[in-house]
């Protein structure tokens, strides 16, 4: 419909969503902060230094410091951990090819930056070798630095390619043109794309196995039977300690009146303490060599020893001070012992109390470690849980795994983008005073170009100009033969050159066999009148399918045409041979074509049902029928009647059935 | 630091100010920040006086167009101050007259 287009894409909801996505994103790259240089460039102009911040841009001042240099580096570089202290990553392990990267890098890196630094007057060796070694890989320099006919470096390799690395390195476009790159790849603020993602990751790994870690131990048969033992060994500990209950009421039954009695006794022995405290000592001892004293009495038999032993008993026992404080002595240790037979009773009833307590306590403990262990096996709520967490951990492990190769393979790509810095700026800078003549010779190159398609389209046109020439020239002579009259030669159809170049169409090689014989040879050619320029023009094409069925299709019609018009006649097996031929089909198409154009116009201009009223006044027969019977009556006409286009298309839609054999 | 001197620091100090506000807004790049940067850099080596300040003012107006409104600025405001001091030299010279 007019005016109406159609979208070049549907928008589904997840196209849309697609592109809402897309746009998010899109304004998230649109919003970036400014680069470190930039920063670095307002920081200077905020401190006054406004030519500074000019030279950062311009890039003759390096705004970067060593340690700038070195924390992005270690950032995107290193695998390792944060140092607790710096808070900065630490350096990649010794001896692995993370650590020869970084170490190459950061040589580099600094390289470069001292360069810039110093205006370009600092030139390490390591910037100068990197220079020099994309030099004496350029083939720009291949003449200078190698023999061309050995290939082998020349003499003065080294002194040469030293030259044109220090000719580079002193240029200040060279200097420009690195300190952009530089400050671009040692921005401080550059993070590599995965290393984020991959660090969430690895948090998110860690999370989940400590939730693993802290998930309780699965239930088996076995703990639950273990439990259930304790269980039944704190049972039976509350019983036997239950025994112990009525000692314990009993003693609490008299504890107020061992509490009521100890304060009294506690009294009464401070006020005994006070009387008897400084002699106290003489007493026990006293008491202790008497008793001692009757100890040895007891194991004597000698009477005179037996008597001296009496004899010291009795003087320690009648000692005036021993005998002065006797009675309270006496009071003294009773009182104690009392003391102690009561606190003995208190502390009982602690402990009674203490163990009644505990092995109560132990009971409920495991009585609730038993049942629970129980419920958690009906319900086996933890190892669903712990099935989960398997998966997830595991799932995130292969992302981890393969973010971490994502992950190295930009830390390789950073650490050479860093490491050919100088390379890249020798590339460049050589590429930009060299454009020039390479545009030169591009241009060069385009002009040759544009003539030789110019020359080639020229011969190309002249070809099929003497290709047309050739063919017309074989249309007018091929089944003809030259008749003079009134003193002018003209061809004119010959029956017998045309019935054999027609025999020659009617054979299995049909079009590709007919060309043959007519290009045959250049004596061949020659003879229909070509020149050596249209011979050629044939010879080169007359294996080429295309020109094959197209001349050759145009050349059969005209055979044909002149065959019929010399009075030629098509035998029965002529006209199936020519309907099963592809030229032949063309031919009956060409014919229905024309046919249908001549009826549509019949028709229009007197009206429908003309030709069927025509038809029926052939013997009341459609003219398919009607042929069917008598093919043999026009068989010599049929094909030039199908050429002009004089039977209606009722027979010629049916003639592929009239001409079969069936 | 004479007159002219602090003028020219002046300026260095805002064009500086104008290319880092434009490379944040990011009408600028980085690339044609550094092209801007070098140019006045070069050029400021070569200005020793009024006129060829002037001539350095012109062609930055010319060349980028970030200047164009601090430039304006620029001018009108030197503009003024040289007025402002033509004006106070008359009357210098006229309170000189008066006293002799």
């Amino acid at each position: 419909m007019a005016g109406v287009q159609t979208p070049d894409i549907l928008i589904t909801p997840d196209v849309a969503k697609d592109l809402a996505v897309k746009l998010v994103e899109l304004n998230q790259v649109q919003q970036q902060n400014p680069t470190s240089l930039v920063e670095k460039a307002v920081q200077a102009y905020q401190d006054g230094q406004a030519e500074k911040s000019l030279g950062m841009l311009a890039g003759d001042v390096c705004p970067y410091t060593e340690q700038d240099v070195n924390g992005v580096l270690l950032e995107n570089l290193s695998s390792q951990e944060c140092d607790k202290n710096t808070l900065q990553k630490q350096e990649p392990k010794a001896g692995t090819p993370e650590r020869t990267r970084y170490d190459k890098a950061q040589k580099v890196a600094q390289a470069v930056r001292e360069y810039l630094e110093s205006n370009g007057q600092t030139i390490s060796d390591v910037l100068r070798n990197e220079v020099i070694n994309y030099i004496s890989r350029s083939p720009l320099f291949r003449d200078l630095l190698f023999d061309s006919t050995t290939g082998k470096q020349i003499s003065s390799y080294s002194e040469t390619s030293e030259a044109i690395a220090r000719t580079l390195l002193r240029q200040p476009r060279f200097r420009q043109a690195i300190h952009r790159l530089f400050t671009e790849r040692l921005d401080s603020k550059k993070r590599l794309e995965h290393l984020e993602p991959y660090e969430a990751l690895r948090r998110e790994v860690e999370a989940l196995e400590i939730q693993l870690k802290k998930l309780p131990p699965d239930v088996t048969q076995a703990k639950i039977d273990q439990t259930k033992n304790d269980l039944e060994t704190a049972r039976q500990n509350l019983v036997a300690v239950s025994g112990l209950r009525s000692r314990l009421k009993s003693l609490e039954s008299i504890s107020q009146q061992d509490q009521r009695r100890l304060d009294e006794l506690q009294l009464s022995l401070v006020q005994l303490e006070t009387k008897i405290g400084p002699y106290l000592k003489f007493m026990e001892q006293t008491e202790q060599d008497i008793q001692a004293l009757r100890t040895q009495l007891l194991s004597t038999t000698d009477p005179q020893q037996k008597s001296d032993i009496e004899g010291k008993i009795e003087k320690l026992e009648k000692d005036p001070l021993y005998q002065q404080y006797l009675s309270d002595y006496e009071r003294y240790k009773s009182t104690v012992a009392e003391i102690t037979t009561i606190e003995s009773r208190i502390q009982e009833i602690q402990n009674l109390s203490q163990q009644i307590a505990e092995a109560e306590s132990d009971f409920q403990q495991k009585k609730q470690e038993y049942e629970e262990l129980v419920r958690r096996q009906a319900s086996s709520q933890t190892s669903q849980e712990r099935a989960r967490l398997e998966a997830e951990l595991e799932r995130k492990k292969l992302e981890l795994k393969d973010l971490e190769a994502q992950l190295t393979a930009e830390r390789i790509r950073y650490a050479s983008d860093v490491i050919a810095i100088p390379a890249e700026v020798a590339k460049e800078f050589l590429n930009e005073a060299l454009g020039e003549a390479a545009t030169h010779y591009k241009e060069e190159a385009k002009k040759a170009a544009e003539q030789q398609k110019a020359e080639s389209e020229k011969q190309e046109t002249e070809r099929k100009r003497l290709e047309e020439q050739a063919i017309e020239k074989l249309s007018r002579r091929l089944g003809r033969k030259e008749k003079t009259k009134r003193g002018e030669t003209i061809p004119v159809p010959d029956k017998k050159q045309a019935r054999r170049l027609l025999t020659l169409l009617f054979k299995p090689s049909g079009l590709q066999g007919f060309i043959n014989e007519v290009a045959k040879n250049k004596t061949t050619l020659k003879s229909y009148g070509l020149t050596d320029d249209e011979v050629k023009a044939i010879t080169d094409k007359k294996n080429d399918p295309e020109f094959v069925k197209t001349v050759g299709q145009n050349l059969a019609k005209k055979i044909l045409a002149d065959y019929l018009l010399a009075g030629g006649r098509l035998s029965r097996d002529d006209i199936f041979v020519l309907a099963d031929t592809e030229w032949g089909r063309s031919i009956i198409e060409d014919g229905r074509k024309l046919s249908e154009e001549q009826r549509k116009f019949l028709e229009k201009q007197l009206g429908k049902g003309v030709l069927t009223a025509l038809d029926e006044l052939k013997g009341g027969k459609t003219t398919s029928e009607w042929l069917k019977g008598n093919w043999w009556k026009i068989g010599g006409i049929i094909g030039l009647l199908i050429l002009l286009g004089l039977i209606g298309p009722s027979i010629t839609q049916l003639i592929p059935n009239a001409f079969s054999r069936g | 630091m004479d007159d002219f001197n602090v003028r020219l620091k002046r300026l260095v100090d805002g064009l500086t100010k104008v290319i880092l506000d434009s490379l944040i807004a990011e009408d600028i790049d980085q690339d044609e920040a550094a092209e801007i940067s070098r140019f006045i850099l070069v050029r400021k080596k070569t200005i020793t006086n009024d006129a060829d300040l002037n001539n350095f003012l012109n062609e930055l107006k010319d060349k980028y167009f970030i200047f164009s409104s601090f430039l304006d600025s620029f001018k009108k405001e030197q503009k003024i101050q040289n007025e402002d001091s033509q004006k106070i030299e008359a009357i210098k010279n006229q309170l000189l007259r008066f006293t002799q």
